[in-house]
């Protein structure tokens, strides 16, 4: 069973920079963490490789930075990493991602199983996953919550979303996009970072994966950032209550009887 | 001169700051009170925590020691007593590395990652002078019959492996002192009290009762008679391990005290803005910068091979003081809540008082020092 | 395919246990508003069963047409089908805007969409107009918070969003509405490879509170864990759902589905108590559309104090237990 795990490289903190001119996050010079929910979905690809004999890839898009990522999910455990880096690249929106990251997965070819985290907690889309199952035209499962390899052409899943689950039995080679409830991500381990550091992660660009230079980076964007500006206080004129506590309950229970709220 | 972290080391540190943050601090105040957690030593165990200082080839990491102390930095930051349980037992991991044959180092560095060691010099009467120092071993055969108590182990009790430090030749005096491995299933091994400490307590402190010990001359450490030179590396080992801790306590000081000062407000104003404050908070800023330095220095000095007896021993003497310092700074700031056993900033106070006597009381490291000073050429 | 000639609003039409899903009526509020700047009509696109029939009821909440497609092999959701459907209809029509609702369907759905008609699409706005140049203009917020992003899709059609639920107030239903039903028959195959074996609600521990009417929402500034009993006790007796900042679903003290904010659920009750929290703008995108605010927050500069009606500055416990005898008071 082959796997690959697409992980994002997101922002450590809060405060992030945006390029003035094109709209975009400036990403370059920043640690990063990987993206909370990828983390399961490595986890998930090194669970099937304890139990099935898998072997994982994890895959990134971005600039060279995105490496620490890379190297964090081959300390997990993965076997190979491999970053899509190129300026031609950047700038790319959901379906430019999509389409770049499916190139790569054809190239690197008999692909059982490609995984992602539900979303990624900077932009949360959602999206890449299933533009990459359409690319490549194979099923999708997002919101993956368990999973059940039943043989090496099919599979069990479990969706749940709000109050809702569904079961689903699908066929390899798919697509899955999964959450937290899935599993709890292992810590990397020392020696596991050890291994990591010797192992050399392939950068593509490009020229590397076989594809169509309208259809990546900016100009393989149908969407524009157009602004991004600091929105507009909500306008309520606060009453504050008073500060003795006792009072301020009294004072508040009496006025949200009167809202009929109480 | 490099003083960066590799990518390795960050990387290393970020996945044990993250550990510490989830599985170390949480359990501090239990551990503080209930003591020794098997439920952490268990999950650092698979983590691959407990045999970061095994070398590649026996089943560890094989970090460096200025990762080690790294490493024991980050992990202290969550509690101290983690700090010192790791300093004893990869302390014991380093003897067995430097002075193990290659049939001792396969039987028993694998053991580091699930089990504990611990290294016993101190005996009931004579504290850490290894002078007075009464157990004896006398070879009988292929064997060594042992006799004695230790006290005060760190690790005692609950490490399943003990390296003595044993009288083989008293006419040599410190030169006829060898170092041998016993097992808790040893014949004629047992385990005495546990101490009930005013700090570290998650960390087991024991006793070891040898009567009539049979140890097989395969389970000796190092040459007959090489023991005080064993034994002095264990001791510059901790020592530095111990900096580490010294270290971490003063961060942790630092950290509360900075957000507390910045909260509290008197008189409309927060504390942080008074004198009295930030001179202490200075104090404690300069002490961890200092000591961090010396601990790292120490490390790589003995990574390098070099001798390293003093720094080690200074990182110690000078980062405890200054560890003590930090915490009570810290519990001033506080106020009565560094009074207050609910707020985790008094046992930062206990446990910092147990870095001035462990390993060497603050009082014999400053001969120690006294001493190197004085006889050796000036190295530089 | 391209701006030429792409004209229509269109929503679809999701549908949940047989009725139409909660999001459609917000989605077809939206559209009108939409249409009256663009002057085009509204297409509701429903593909169900053979036995139901919601058109009439799409049209009751705005929908000028309703496309619908009625086939049994649509009974459960296979999102390639769904996306097969959808793709022939929109190249027969050529749509100006398909939006859908942010839900699991919606967002399995609407990107496979996009893939198949390469054009754009935005996730979760939580606004959406039409500038002077007639192209829509999708907000959403962007991580990083302080920061909100516009996004246009000038060339590709249709520009597709998805909008996240209970952000924006559906019309009043109207039986007075006239509109269109087109039948479509659509050539569809089920698919081999992919088959829904059973579906279940969930008992929520905690109820979705994206449609709680009153909420209490726990912040960080609650301190330590063992306060939230007074909190929770709190809830039981305002009859209020129990919401959380993201710093509580990430710690483990509460799950992902009770965090209210950019990341979490959008909330609109009548009540929204406030307790320890500080403010920052992930959150208040999530709450924005409440009805009465009320705050506690030991600090009177804390941001969360500009979007609420009253405010407690002071220590949070203290009038969570002054509130919760009082509360006792009265019964």
């Amino acid at each position: 069973m082959k796997i690959v795990v697409c992980v994002k490289q997101i922002p450590l903190s809060n405060t992030v920079k945006i390029d003035p001119q094109t709209h975009n996050m400036v990403r370059d010079d920043e640690e990063g963490r990987m993206n909370p929910f990828d983390r399961n979905a490595v986890e998930e690809a090194l669970h099937l490789k304890e139990t099935h004999g898998a072997e994982v890839i994890a895959m990134s898009m971005g600039p060279p930075i995105f490496t620490s990522t890379l190297r964090e999910a081959l300390s997990m455990g993965c076997d190979d990493a491999v970053l899509l880096s190129s300026r031609a690249f950047g700038g790319a929106d959901t379906l430019a991602t999509g389409y770049t990251l499916s190139q790569a997965i054809k190239k690197i070819g008999n692909v059982d199983l490609i995984l992602f985290g539900r979303q990624a907690v900077d932009a949360d889309t959602g999206q890449v996953g299933p533009i990459v199952a359409e690319f490549l035209g194979i099923p999708q499962v997002t919101f993956v919550s368990s999973m059940n390899v039943i043989n090496e052409s099919e599979i069990e899943v479990t969706r749940f979303y709000d109050d809702e689950e569904e079961i689903v039995e699908t066929t390899f080679p798919l697509v899955a996009t999964v959450r937290s409830e899935l599993n709890t991500p292992r810590y990397t381990t020392p020696l596991g970072i050890r291994r990591a550091f010797r192992k050399e992660i392939s950068v593509y660009n490009e020229t590397d994966i076989k594809c169509d230079p309208s259809r990546i980076g900016m100009r393989g964007s149908p969407t524009v950032v157009t602004d991004t500006f600091i929105p507009k206080k909500a306008g309520r004129n606060m009453h504050q209550l008073n500060t003795n506590a006792e009072k301020a309950a009294r004072e508040l229970v009496s006025i949200l009887r009167d809202r009929k709220l109480l | 001169m490099e003083f960066d972290f590799t990518d390795e080391q960050i990387m290393l540190r970020k996945m044990l700051r993250e550990f510490t943050k989830n599985e170390v601090t949480p359990r501090m105040k239990e551990m503080d009170e209930n003591g020794f957690s098997e439920d952490l030593f268990k999950i650092m165990a698979a983590t691959g925590i407990n045999d970061l200082a095994v070398p590649e080839k026996y089943g560890g990491a094989g970090y460096d020691y200025v990762t080690q102390a790294m490493a024991i930095y980050e992990l202290s930051k969550g509690s101290p007593s983690i700090g010192i349980i790791l300093d004893a037992h990869w302390k014991v991991v380093a003897q067995i590395v430097k002075y193990g044959s290659e049939e001792i180092k396969q039987r028993y560095l694998p053991r580091a990652k699930d089990e504990l060691f611990a290294f016993c010099i101190t005996e009931p009467a004579g504290g850490s002078t290894i002078e007075s120092n009464r157990t004896t071993a006398v070879r009988t055969g292929d064997d060594w019959v042992l006799n004695g108590t230790k006290s005060w182990i760190t690790n005692g009790g609950r490490a399943s492996v003990y390296v003595i430090l044993a009288i083989t030749d008293k006419e040599q005096g410190l030169d006829g002192r060898t170092t041998l491995i016993a097992d808790t299933d040893s014949p004629g091994f047992s385990l005495g009290k546990l101490e009930s400490t005013m700090g570290m307590r998650g960390c087991p402190i024991g006793e070891a009762i040898m009567e009539d010990c049979l140890i097989p001359d395969s389970d000796r450490l190092g040459e007959v008679n090489n023991g005080i030179e064993i034994a002095h590396e264990a001791h510059d080992t901790a020592r530095i391990f111990m900096g580490a801790i010294a270290a971490a306590i003063q961060k942790t000081a630092l950290e509360l005290s900075v957000e507390y000062a910045k909260e509290r407000l008197v008189y409309g104003k927060p504390i942080a803005d008074l004198q009295a404050i930030q001179f202490k908070i200075a104090e404690m800023a300069m002490g961890l910068l200092s000591t961090k330095l010396i601990v790292y220095q120490s490390a790589y000095m003995k990574d390098h091979d070099q001798p390293h007896t003093r720094e080690a021993a200074t990182a110690k003497a000078f980062g405890s003081q200054l560890a003590l310092r930090a915490a009570d700074h810290a519990i001033q700031i506080f106020g009565g809540y560094g009074y207050s056993r609910e707020y985790p900033v008094e046992h930062l106070w206990r446990d910092a008082k147990s870095l001035q006597i462990a390993e060497g009381s603050l009082e014999k490291l400053h001969i120690d020092i006294a001493n190197v000073a004085l006889s050796e050429e000036a190295r530089e | 395919m391209n701006r030429e000639n792409a004209t229509g609003i269109w929503v679809f039409a999701e549908t949940r246990d047989d009725k139409l899903e909660s999001t459609v009526p917000e989605l077809l509020a939206v559209s009108r508003d939409l249409s009256k700047v663009t002057g085009e009509k509204v297409t509701a696109v429903l593909l169900e069963r053979q036995d139901l029939d919601l058109a009439p009821a799409l049209i009751e909440y705005g929908a000028d047409v309703v496309l619908e497609v009625r086939s049994d092999i649509l009974g459960d959701f296979d999102p390639v089908l769904y996306k097969d459907a959808l793709a022939q209809l929109v190249e027969k029509y050529n749509p100006n805007i398909f939006l859908f609702g942010a839900t699991h369907k919606g967002r399995a759905l609407a990107p496979r969409l996009q893939a198949r008609l390469q054009t754009g699409l935005t996730a979760d706005c939580l606004e959406l107009v039409i500038d002077d140049t007639g192209l829509l203009v999708q907000t959403k917020p962007s991580y990083g918070d302080n920061l909100m992003c516009t996004i246009t899709c000038p060339e590709a059609r249709p520009q597709m969003a998805t909008v996240r639920p209970n952000v924006f107030h559906p019309l009043p239903r109207n039986h007075e509405n006239a509109g269109t039903v087109v039948s479509e028959e659509l050539s569809l195959e089920p698919n081999e490879n992919y088959r829904v074996v059973k579906k279940t609600r969930v008992p929520a521990q905690v109820s979705s509170i994206g449609n709680a009417d009153k909420i209490v929402s726990i912040g960080r500034g609650i301190g330590a864990r063992t306060n939230l009993t007074q909190v929770q006790l709190l809830a039981e007796r305002l009859h209020a759902g129990i919401g959380v900042t993201r710093p509580l679903a990430d710690n483990g003290w509460f799950s992902h589905d009770e965090q209210i904010g950019q990341s979490g659920i959008t909330v609109q009750p009548r009540l929204l108590l406030n307790l320890g929290i500080s403010g920052a703008v992930q959150y208040k995108a999530g709450m924005k559309n409440s009805g009465v605010v009320v705050s506690v927050n030991r600090d009177i500069d804390a941001p969360i104090f500009s979007v609420s009606n009253y405010g407690y500055v002071g220590d949070v416990n203290e009038f969570v237990q002054a509130l919760l005898a009082e509360c006792s008071n009265l019964e």
